[in-house]
């Protein structure tokens, strides 16, 4: 089989790591899925959980400083959602996909000088371990690179990748997603259609390319996108634990960036095509104009970097737009 | 993992074996799982991944079996062992605690051999308690199990300790229900909706085998031992009665129904005949045919048949 000469990866890869990846066990559980006859238990459940399920705290911050490779990120999610669409896999699988990328690119470093296959080769890694947790069938590894990738990896070189990923999880991989909620949040609407769920679900896959709704609990951004796909019709409260300003400033964000309007827009730039591409200047954009995204989780960031002006935050030029 | 001394292999996992060994430094005894990483098409097997995951999810119940940790090792062949960039065979251990024997052995040790004898009631009621108390862990974490079996429940047998093992082929649920794979569970204890064709199934699915191992423990037989599908199908019609739209909505309209004779109900009492009263109602919420009408999990901890047992305990 073809692979590229470039990267074996051997049992040390070159990553540098942040932690002990040996260790296993964990106190933190994944929370009752939504489940008839608790839904409510089951929510706060999930609510407990969602912050152990996303990248370190410092992430984002180092996503806006470019001390992540946020083109490359990018241009790996778009692979990702590319691959999921040819395939019709869940929207949970590629949702998993990328939170798998940014919490293993949250704790580790990839090769700066790899000529890109260090980052094809997570992407690739990332994505079977999501289909295997969600789908019934997966596509054998050498089947899932598709789209003319630079660099073709040998199923025992991406097995590999797999094992270090998932150890720098320390095998964590039933994430809490946005997916997880939205059932029970549109039940908290006075009606609703498939076509609305559809419309949420197409939203939130379209915030993995924007690295500003990394800032957002799965919680947040699921609230948010039923907000945005529920023609108008809000309620008066999603759960009472959550914060209705994050919900809002999430909202703002989806429209500035994931729609051009809320919901009117949705149907044509969303559902219509399977993997839209992002506009130059999404890819770390200031959040919202009345709130900065301070990180959601309880171990948010300091104060000060908190309470850093929207207008200090980077915006994307041109050659951070994903090369096509 | 030179920090366990294998002593000897105990079994065969669903993707490898499976040995006794007993950690050096503290002396406790652990099960070392051995997952070849076969270098084949599809990376880590999606059996251990689901195991592994779910089990960090779940193996904080004490009637779930305990993951200890996970080690990987780069073993290098003996053949390679001279090379100066020998080819490394990547092996997957799975830590768990160790326990002594399984519910089938254990069953089989009261049904065989010197010394045969029912299980005592109370130990089957203590049984049946903690598998309902792991089902429903498992079920409130959104998980079935997917493949319960007397061979999957560990035992301690000293303490009266029942626990949940192999999660291999469990897998996460959400709502609304997703199209899962139709070939799962051991014939025996699988449920009718699964082997009429049905991809959508839920939680019932672990129900029906909980009533299967149920009625086991107080037959020490096998209470359906279908050695086909179809088989397996026409033991539970001869027992229960061939299902109707009358008490199955749906049933005819799913994949793998055909026209079967019509057999009549019997009597589920003279099937389990040393069980009382309400071991029999449960037994027979556990074994609706409609899976929407089965008792959950959570509910049969709070049925009559347990009003005798000291829920102190557990």
């Amino acid at each position: 089989m073809p692979s590229s000469s470039t990267m074996p990866l051997s049992p040390d890869p070159p990553f540098l790591c942040t932690e002990d990846a040996s260790e296993v066990t964990s106190d933190h559980h994944h929370p009752p899925s939504p489940f008839p006859d608790s839904d409510e238990a089951a929510i706060a459940g999930l609510l407990d959980a969602e912050t152990h399920h996303m990248p370190e705290k410092d992430y984002l911050r180092r996503c806006r400083d470019r001390s992540v490779d946020v083109t490359a990120r990018l241009d790996a999610v778009n692979w990702i959602l590319k691959v999921h669409a040819f395939y019709e896999f869940s929207p949970v699988t590629a949702f998993l996909s990328v939170n798998y990328l940014d919490r293993f690119l949250s704790r580790c470093s990839l090769p700066q000088e790899s000529g890109g296959w260090a980052f094809q080769l997570l992407s690739v890694a990332c994505l079977s371990l999501a289909a295997k947790m969600e789908e019934s069938h997966v596509p054998f590894l050498l089947d899932l690179q598709l789209f003319q990738p630079k660099f073709v990896f040998e199923p025992k070189t991406v097995q590999r990748m797999e094992l270090w990923v998932m150890s720098n999880l320390k095998w964590r991989l039933r994430s809490v997603t946005p997916f997880d909620y939205l059932h029970y949040f549109f039940t908290k609407l006075p009606s609703s259609s498939s076509q609305s769920i559809t419309t949420a679900s197409n939203l939130i896959l379209s915030t993995t390319r924007v690295i500003n709704f990394l800032g957002f609990a799965p919680s947040t951004v699921a609230a948010a996108a039923v907000q945005c796909s529920a023609n108008g019709q809000l309620p008066l409260s999603f759960h009472d634990r959550l914060n209705s300003e994050m919900v809002r400033c999430c909202h703002q964000l989806m429209e500035e960036y994931v729609v051009d309007t809320c919901p009117a827009s949705i149907k044509v730039r969303i559902t219509e095509a399977a993997a839209p591409s992002s506009p130059v200047g999404v890819l770390d954009a200031a959040t919202c104009g009345s709130c900065d995204t301070p990180s959601e989780r309880n171990f948010a960031g300091s104060a000060e970097e908190q309470a850093e002006p929207p207008n200090k935050r980077l915006r994307s030029s041109a050659s951070d737009a994903p090369r096509r | 993992m030179e920090k366990y001394e294998k002593l000897e292999k105990v079994g065969e996992g669903t993707y490898g074996k499976v040995y006794k060994a007993r950690e050096k430094a503290s002396g406790s005894l652990v099960a070392l799982k051995k997952t070849r990483l076969e270098m084949d098409e599809e990376g880590v097997p999606p059996t251990a991944l689901r195991e592994v995951s779910l089990l960090q999810l779940l193996s904080q119940s004490i009637y779930i079996v305990r993951l200890l940790s996970v080690e990987h090792v780069d073993k290098v062949p003996k053949s390679q062992k001279s090379s100066s960039n020998p080819l490394t065979k990547p092996i997957l251990y799975l830590v768990f605690e160790y326990l002594d024997t399984d519910l089938k052995k254990f069953i089989d040790s009261h049904r065989k051999g010197p010394n045969p004898r029912p299980l005592p009631p109370p130990l089957i009621q203590s049984f049946l308690f903690q598998l309902c108390k792991g089902v429903a862990h498992c079920h409130s974490h959104g998980v079935l199990h997917r493949d319960l079996k007397p061979q999957n429940l560990l035992l301690d047998q000293h303490k009266g300790i029942l626990k949940i093992a192999d999660l291999g082929l469990g897998r996460a649920f959400t709502v609304p229900l997703k199209s899962y794979t139709h070939e799962i569970v051991t014939l025996w204890y699988r449920a009718p909706e699964v082997l009429l064709g049905s991809t959508h199934y839920s939680t019932g699915v672990d129900i029906w085998s909980v009533g299967c191992i149920f009625a086991e423990m107080v037959r020490r037989q096998a209470l359906f031992p279908g050695d086909s599908e179809f088989q397996q199908l026409i033991h539970i019609f001869k027992m229960l009665g061939t299902p109707t739209e009358e008490n199955w909505p749906g049933v005819t309209s799913l994949r793998d129904w055909h026209v079967y004779p019509r057999w009549e109900p019997q009597s589920l009492a003279k099937n389990v005949p040393s069980l009382g009263p309400d071991g029999v109602d449960l037994l027979s919420k556990m074994l609706k045919y409609n899976p929407s009408e089965r008792i959950s999990a959570k509910a049969a901890l709070d049925h009559p048949y347990f009003d005798s047992l000291d829920k102190s305990q557990f």
